[in-house]
């Protein structure tokens, strides 16, 4: 029965509402036994589909791929925004390898595997390269969400490993879609020497929107906070479309532009993460949602064997052994390398990526886009499941950073020096039993609250830290070092 | 409290023989040890070592101050040395570390152990001093420069 306006939009917008609701409630159940939350939204989809309880028929790929390009950009902003230049840096080497020879690699031995499976050539060269590279989001998810503290290096390579692989998988995509339809594999290759030219153009164009953007928000003087994230999703939303324009990757100007942005001073720094955060979560759901929605389950029954075999192959033994291989110049140890490369999570890249194929009219489309559906799934299920007691039991978990019960943060719509920071009391720190009035602070700093369990308690000369103290000190930028001298790493830097 | 207290000429090593570290802390360590002022070198390294781990000790400006709490100090005690070539000490300002100051404390000597470590760093927040300090070559030359710019303030 067709509903007639307003009632169709009203009608799916309650649907929608729902699923989103049902959703979210269910996050912390499933997050409790390790199982990625993405899961539940992709079932809520399905659920919500042509074949479930929903009956909401929606076929288009087009929309789809532009919902999804708008939902990574959100995110991959909200990435940046979160990545530390540090943790850049030190990781640019071994991400920047695994983010490029190692998609490659993925995609190429994957590929071999789904050939040897009984799928054509064309079919297991899409699949590969769809599927090729990690998701942001999801590693995101995991390793910032929940209590999972991983080593420093292990953590900062898988994350901005992430946030980079996207361009290279685009591209060897768009390659094979190209190599088929013009029936000759020189255009892939052709295509394959512009990775380098695409990423640098990518990261100038990134760098140069995210000063312009951080520009305009200090000096535009804007009269409400409400409009500071507008500024900042249209900074998103340019960096990707000017650099895909002028033949950049657009994925990395965007992760670029959030970076330049979130490492330097802005007002308003506080509201800006949180709306981006929320909006990165907003994102993820609707990615999976619609990856719900798309699917037919009827077709998903014929792939299942070979979809699975895939998942499966992908997440214990293809990017293991690549990863591994790729990191062993770094002499690495080799859990430490071994974890990376099981933690390969996919998401929303492969649905967007899956549905290329289908729009550009491919015959193969609609199969590849059901197997990738499987590979996801499984890639999100099995290292989904074992990230957090694999680390534990591999060692690779540090300790402490826990939030605090209650949080104190400055919003301000104007640039002002100082900023309030909040400590965790390890019990190795020099503050760590000293009573307030003993810690020599410089002259602008002071503490101005200490979180104690449940306990709020007013930060007085006689207050004495203990080990697992939450404490909020207001301190100008300069002296942050002679403060983390004695605290240690701040929780919100 | 001032830096002569705690601090002695024989706790000074210039060149370091370390070149990464956790090397350096414990060659400091050993210093202390040999001047008398430690009783257990191996739990204090320990201790150094945690705490370098929540946060690196490099503060920036070429200077690190690894620091520790170990029940088998018996007083506060300091050791400076300085590595032969700039060090990795993963500091805060990513610049390698030309001066490394170690500050160990009995665990119920906060206020000490934390007016020491404020006095170093405020010692070598003047860029004249890290100059003059960091130019330095003999163990001599450097404990003079500390103990007459920190009697100075």
């Amino acid at each position: 029965m067709a509903l007639m306006e307003p009632g169709a939009t009203a009608a799916l917008l309650a649907v929608i509402g729902v699923l989103l609701a049902a959703c979210a409630i269910f996050t912390r159940a499933l997050d409790r036994i390790g199982v990625p939350v993405v899961l539940i939204f992709l079932a809520m989809g399905m659920l919500g589909g042509s074949e479930g309880l929903g009956r909401i028929a929606f076929e288009d790929y087009n929309i789809a791929y532009r919902l999804g390009t708008i939902a990574l950009i959100l995110i991959l902003f909200d990435g940046g925004l979160n990545t530390a230049w540090r943790s850049i840096r030190r990781s640019a080497a071994p991400s920047g390898l695994l983010a490029t020879f190692g998609v490659v690699g993925t995609a190429g031995l994957l590929a071999l595997i789904a050939r040897l499976l009984g799928l054509t050539w064309t079919e297991a060269l899409l699949i590969g390269a769809i599927v090729s590279s990690t998701d942001a989001a999801a590693v995101f998810a995991v390793l910032r969400g929940g209590s999972l503290r991983l080593r420093e290096r292990v953590r900062d390579t898988i994350e901005v490993e992430s946030c980079l692989n996207d361009p290279m998988a685009v591209i060897l995509t768009l390659g094979v879609i190209t190599a088929v339809l013009t029936s000759s594999a020189a255009s892939m290759w052709a295509l394959l020497y512009l990775v380098p030219v695409q990423l640098v153009i990518g990261a100038i164009v990134g760098v140069g929107v995210g000063v312009v953007t951080r520009f305009i928000l200090t000096h535009a003087r804007l009269a409400n906070g409400g409009l500071f994230p507008v500024i900042t999703i249209a900074g998103a939303m340019c960096s990707y479309g000017l650099a895909t324009v002028v033949m950049g990757s657009g994925f990395l100007a965007v992760f670029v532009c959030g970076a330049v942005l979130g490492n330097g001073e802005l007002p308003y720094k506080p509201g800006l993460r949180r709306i981006h955060d929320a909006a990165a979560w907003m994102s993820q759901v609707c990615m999976f949602l619609m990856l719900g929605l798309l699917v037919t389950p009827s077709q998903l029954w014929p792939v299942a064997g070979v979809g699975l075999l895939l998942g499966l192959a992908l997440a214990v033994l293809v990017r293991p052994v690549v990863v591994m291989l790729l990191l062993a110049p770094f002499r690495w140890k080799l859990r430490e390398s071994a974890y990376v490369g099981l933690v390969g999570l996919r998401g929303a890249v492969p649905i967007i990526l899956a549905t290329f194929p289908v729009m550009e009219g491919l015959p193969e489309g609609n199969r590849v886009f059901h197997v990738v559906f499987f590979i996801v799934v499984l890639s999100a299920l099995v290292p989904g499941a074992s990230i957090v007691p694999t680390a534990r039991r591999l060692g690779l978990t540090v300790k402490g950073g826990q939030a605090p019960a209650a949080a104190i943060e400055l919003n301000s719509l104007r640039h002002l020096s100082g900023d309030v920071r909040v400590y965790q009391i390890d019990p190795s720190v020099a503050a760590c039993d000293a009573a307030l009035a003993e810690i020599s602070f410089p002259p602008g700093a002071s503490a101005i609250l200490v979180v104690r369990g449940e306990q709020l308690i007013a930060a007085r000369g006689p207050t004495r830290l203990r080990a697992g103290d939450h404490v909020y000190v207001f301190c100008k930028p300069e002296d942050e070092p002679v403060i983390g001298l004695f605290f240690g790493d701040p929780l919100n830097s | 409290m001032q830096l002569s207290e705690i601090l002695s000429v024989e706790c000074v090593r210039s060149p370091l023989a370390g070149t990464e570290k956790q090397a350096v802390i414990g060659e400091l360590v050993d210093v202390l040890t040999n001047a008398g002022k430690v009783q257990d070198p191996e739990g204090l390294k320990q201790a150094v070592w945690t705490r370098e781990q929540t946060r690196t000790t490099g503060i920036g400006h070429g200077l690190a101050i690894p620091h520790g709490k170990n029940a088998g100090m018996k007083s506060l005690a300091m050791a400076i040395g300085k590595p032969a070539e700039p060090l990795d000490f993963e500091a805060i300002d990513n610049q390698p570390v030309k001066l490394v100051v170690l500050l160990a404390s009995p665990p119920d000597r906060t206020s000490d152990h934390i007016q020491a470590l404020a006095r170093v760093s405020r010692l070598m927040s003047s860029e004249s001093f890290r100059e003059k300090i960091y130019a330095a070559e003999t163990p001599e030359e450097i404990f003079e420069l500390v103990i007459e710019q920190d009697a100075g303030r």
